[in-house]
């Protein structure tokens, strides 16, 4: 009656990432191909020479090295986004404020190296202080949910309306010069720009590298060391974590913080690696996106350098566009809501995977039919590996 | 009787109506082709393998109308992967489903509805926030698609559970009743479809002894009304009870089949594990000059509704000791210990472990100070379900900072000792990647045992040492327990089993609305009829029917023995 013979060989640790990396790549170019399908309907629909308008938007990153720049350069700030709200979901958190985050991280590096005197090296201080007001910012929220029991959707989404405005407040109030109609600070010192590679014609900013330094990170965080093991059973089952003596309150309020650390990081980047000041509509959406693409890798942190990029194209291929051949704004939208859709709605992929016979509900269970919910996509990642 | 509970039924409920009228009306044999054997349902053949893991093969069952039909075997041994083969949720690789001889198709729980099928699967499916009414109708609720009729939903469902005894609260959100409540909303929720066969996966392993009478009695009455109950269990005197026919697996395979009757005790347990020896050693009582393990003073902890629960309860533990805790449910005995392991908010008293006293009482200092504990919840509170076994079995050290070499986890060591302990515990898996959610109910236990025991705690806490396990694999805990003890354990038993109690603990603790009414040491004298009249708060005259007199279970081997 031992169970040596029911225990079968350990399954080698670099084959079982292997198949999950090809995984969710498959799915990824997948939801990729479906949404180049709807955006030539939409632009059949939309736009006067949808041909030409198809062309601007699915090469236009590739249609000077300035554009390919740009396109790197947006890439990397949603990594930075998305690898900010990969760490949050996976720790079972639902934050949503990556988009006040960002902006606050930006505010306050584009603050210290526009009052500070310049040196070289100046853009390190404005990137820890980025990093420092985002983790500050997040910790609010993370505080409010583990001592105060408040939902953390609802208090995400309104500090982002504090952020939004404050922003534009403060800048307006200290740091706009007379000459500004609208809320906007002068050009940061050339010493507090993002240092930048230069390849031929490319200009490859410091931030690329470093945003994928920062997936890696969030991957080891989450997957090798302790608290990360713990963020992840308090977001699977916070009976569980209590029950194995789990911290489950530092637990909440530490990978909030953490993710809006990250989240800052993006702003300062963002600031002194894109805009070189501080303007209002400085995050252009990347916040909200960084949950996008989170959620196409379903919080997989190794993945999201790769749909940081994809979606970066589609992001860059779309301003593009829009001012070549003039396709409107909402189609760019448009395509990001069906994106959304596409991942988020499981249900029909399961139900195909039904059909074809090959997948079972996990453990018994009537199915009560309904949306996947956010919260089991978020924690069902963990593997052993 | 049974005439006059269908009329009841039949004023205000048609689809049962049906059903039942269905099943007696057409006796079987009488149009039937004289070659097909009156068999309600019959399971020709099964075999579903996960991976490399035959989890059934060849499985053939057969179940007479009518009756009740108890599957045993041991954990793992495919018995909730057969019923969810017959329930549509697990399509078999081979074999054949008939019912009333004729060849059936299941591709999901839906088609197994539409044949008069119903499953109450060991945890269950209800949607916490609706009442039982709308849980019972939910899907397929009377009336025009845009208007829901609540009184007639309420009406019928009223009469159905009159009829079968099954009392609930129809009004009351299922997430503020019981477990045994919950248990007979999946009942009425099956029956409420139709379901003229009713399958039940472990029913009783939840249940108080009160409870489990009510249980039977339903099921008594459901097949005097035309419905066939099959039905999984561990414990061999609720087979003698209940059970009509038996059919038992080992690893996958029946081992045999036919009347219970036919059977006796010492066979059904060789044919459930192979023969092994099953003993349960009692640990033996420590001297009184064993130094202090715990010591526990006039503590009151608050219960689940905000009410006090204990009532300033004093109690020292000595190393070496089992002391086992009963008590009619919700007599404080479960409080008590959760509020020792600092799950439960303590409002009064003094908690020291290993002769240290801590002021803020929580479980992680709990745990710090060197206490084990296996919560009542397995599947909630006990393990992630989707996290692999080795993540289970280590979570509570890693959160303490072990397993780690360099800074990160050390996963290969962790692996090699869940290897371990997968082997010591003798856990039925694949390994220590596959998640718990993929193992069978007694080994997720299993897996909760081996992390708390492995951890070497200076006091153990253990609710429900037992459930869901079969009785190889609850005589293997008791020995682990006992092992632990001899190493100078404490060990605190709460268990609803007072069979179990007596078999395994060396003083035995008795809680009576909230206070230790009695604190024995358990020797021969000791008998589950003293037990029971003590549970009940009288010394002197237990009534007859007091919980303990129950007929013993042979699972596990009562050492005090039964009425
Ligand atoms: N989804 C699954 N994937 C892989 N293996 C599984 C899955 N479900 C069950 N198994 C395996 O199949 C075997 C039989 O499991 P099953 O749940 O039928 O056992 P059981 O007889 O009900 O045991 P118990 O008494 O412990 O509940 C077990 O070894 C289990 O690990
Ligand atoms: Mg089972």
């Amino acid at each position: 009656m031992s169970a040596s013979e029911t225990i079968a060989v350990v399954p080698r640790q670099s084959g079982a990432w292997r198949r999950a990396v090809l995984r969710g790549g498959g799915r990824l170019a997948a939801t990729v191909a479906l949404a180049i399908i709807v955006i030539f309907v939409l632009l059949a629909m939309s736009a006067d020479d949808p041909a030409a308008a198809l062309g601007s938007l699915l090469s236009g990153p590739f249609t000077s090295s300035f554009r390919t720049g740009q396109w790197l350069s947006d890439s990397a700030n949603l990594m930075l986004s998305g690898a900010a709200v990969a760490m949050v979901f996976r720790a079972g958190q639902f934050s949503l404020g990556a988009e006040g985050q960002i902006l606050v991280g930006a505010l306050a590096a584009g603050a210290a190296v526009l009052h500070l005197p310049s040196f070289p090296g100046v853009f390190v201080v404005g990137l820890t202080l980025g990093a420092l007001a985002g983790f500050l910012f997040g910790l609010v929220p993370g505080l409010m949910k583990a001592y105060g029991g408040s939902d953390e959707i609802v208090s995400t989404l309104m500090l982002n309306y504090v952020a939004t405005y404050g922003f534009a407040l403060l800048i307006n109030r200290y740091l706009q010069p007379a000459s500004a109609g609208y809320p906007v600070s002068d050009f940061f010192d050339p010493a507090a720009f993002l240092p930048s590679l230069r390849i031929g014609q490319l200009t490859i900013g410091l931030a690329l590298p470093f945003a994928i330094g920062c997936c890696v990170a969030v991957w080891y965080l989450i997957n090798w060391t302790k608290t990360g093991f713990e963020m992840g059973a308090v977001g699977a089952s916070v009976p569980f974590a209590q029950a194995t003596g789990m911290r489950v309150r530092r637990s909440v309020w530490l990978s909030m913080a953490l993710s809006g650390l990250i989240a800052g990081l993006a702003g300062a980047v963002i600031a002194e690696g894109s805009t070189h000041r501080l303007i209002v509509g400085l995050s252009a959406n990347i916040g909200f996106d960084g949950i996008l693409v989170a959620l196409l890798t379903a919080n997989r942190p190794l993945l999201i350098p790769l749909a940081a990029v994809a979606y970066g194209y589609i992001r860059t291929g779309g301003d593009i566009a829009q001012l070549s051949s003039g396709i409107p704004r909402e189609v760019i939208t448009t395509l990001q809501g069906f994106l959304i859709l596409a991942v988020t709605a499981r249900a029909p992929l399961a139900w195909i995977r039904h059909r074809a016979g090959r997948r079972r509900p996990a453990h018994g269970g009537p199915v009560i039919p309904g949306p996947a919910p956010l919260r089991a996509a978020a924690s069902s990642q963990r593997t052993g590996s | 009787m049974v005439a006059t509970t269908r009329s009841s039924i039949g004023s205000g409920f048609s689809v049962l109506m049906t059903n039942h009228d269905l099943a007696t009306v057409e006796p079987h044999g009488a149009g039937e082709p004289p070659t097909g054997p009156p068999y309600r349902l019959e399971a020709v053949k099964l075999s579903k393998a996960y991976g490399q893991l035959t989890a059934n093969h060849e499985v053939s069952l057969r179940v007479t109308s009518q009756s009740v039909h108890a599957v045993l075997g041991e954990n793992g041994a495919g018995k909730s992967t057969l019923m969810k083969m017959l329930y549509g949720v697990e399509q078999p690789d081979s074999g054949q489903i008939r019912l009333d001889g004729v060849p059936v198709k299941l591709p999901n729980p839906k088609a197994a509805v539409a044949h008069g099928i119903g499953m109450v699967f060991q945890h269950f499916g209800l949607v916490p926030s609706l009442t039982a009414a709308e849980n019972i109708a939910l899907g397929v609720e009377p009336g025009r698609p845009w208007r829901i009729d609540k009184r007639e939903i309420l009406d019928s469902i009223g009469a159905l559970s009159d009829a079968m005894g099954l009392h609930v609260d129809l009004k009351r959100p299922v997430a503020r009743m019981s477990t045994a409540q919950q248990q007979r909303v999946e009942i009425l929720k099956a029956l409420y479809r139709g379901a003229r066969v009713l399958i039940l996966d472990e029913p009783t392993a939840l249940l108080t002894p009160q409870e489990r009478r009510a249980l039977f009695d339903a099921v008594r009455r459901l097949t005097e009304a035309g419905t066939t109950v099959l039905f999984i269990t561990h414990k061999l005197s609720e087979v003698a009870e209940l059970a009509d026919d038996v059919t038992i697996l080992r690893r996958g395979h029946v081992v045999g089949h036919g009347r219970h009757a036919d059977f006796n005790t010492a066979q059904l347990v060789e044919l459930m594990v192979g023969g092994r020896p099953v003993t349960a050693r009692r640990a033996p009582a420590p001297l009184p000059t064993a130094p202090k393990a715990a010591s526990f003073t006039g503590l009151s902890v608050t219960g689940s509704q905000g009410r006090e629960a204990v009532h300033g309860v004093s109690l020292d533990l000595r190393e070496g000791e089992v002391c086992g805790l009963v008590g009619v449910d919700g007599n404080g005995q479960l409080e008590f210990l959760e509020g020792i392991a600092g799950i439960r908010p303590v409002t009064a008293g003094r908690i020291e472990i290993g002769g240290v006293a801590l002021r803020r009482w929580t479980h992680r200092r709990a745990r710090a100070a060197g206490l084990g504990y296996v919560p009542e919840d397995r599947l909630s509170a006990g393990v992630v379900p989707a996290f692999p076994i080795v993540d289970n079995m280590f979570a509570d050290r890693i959160t303490y900072g072990g397993y780690r070499r360099h800074g990160r986890l050390d996963k290969s060591r962790m692996r090699s000792e869940a290897v371990r302990l997968i082997e010591d515990f003798d856990i039925r898996c694949t390994g220590p990647l596959q998640p718990a959610e993929r193992l069978s109910g007694g080994n997720i236990q299993k897996v909760v045992l081996a992390r708390e025991i492995s951890r070497g705690p200076k006091v153990l806490l253990v609710a429900e040492p037992t459930r869901g396990l079969d009785i190889g694999a609850a005589a293997r805990i008791h020995e682990a327990l006992a092992d632990a003890a001899r190493e100078g354990t404490a060990i605190l038993v709460l268990s609803s089993d007072v069979d179990e109690v007596l078999a395994i603990s060396s003083r035995i603790c008795v809680f009576h609305e909230g206070r230790l009414v009695a604190d024995l040491v358990n020797g021969d004298e000791v008998t589950a009829e003293i037990i029971g009249a003590l549970m009940l708060g009288s010394a002197e005259d237990g009534p007859a029917d007091s919980p303990a007199a129950s007929p013993a279970d042979v699972a596990p081997p009562a050492a005090g023995g039964g009425a």
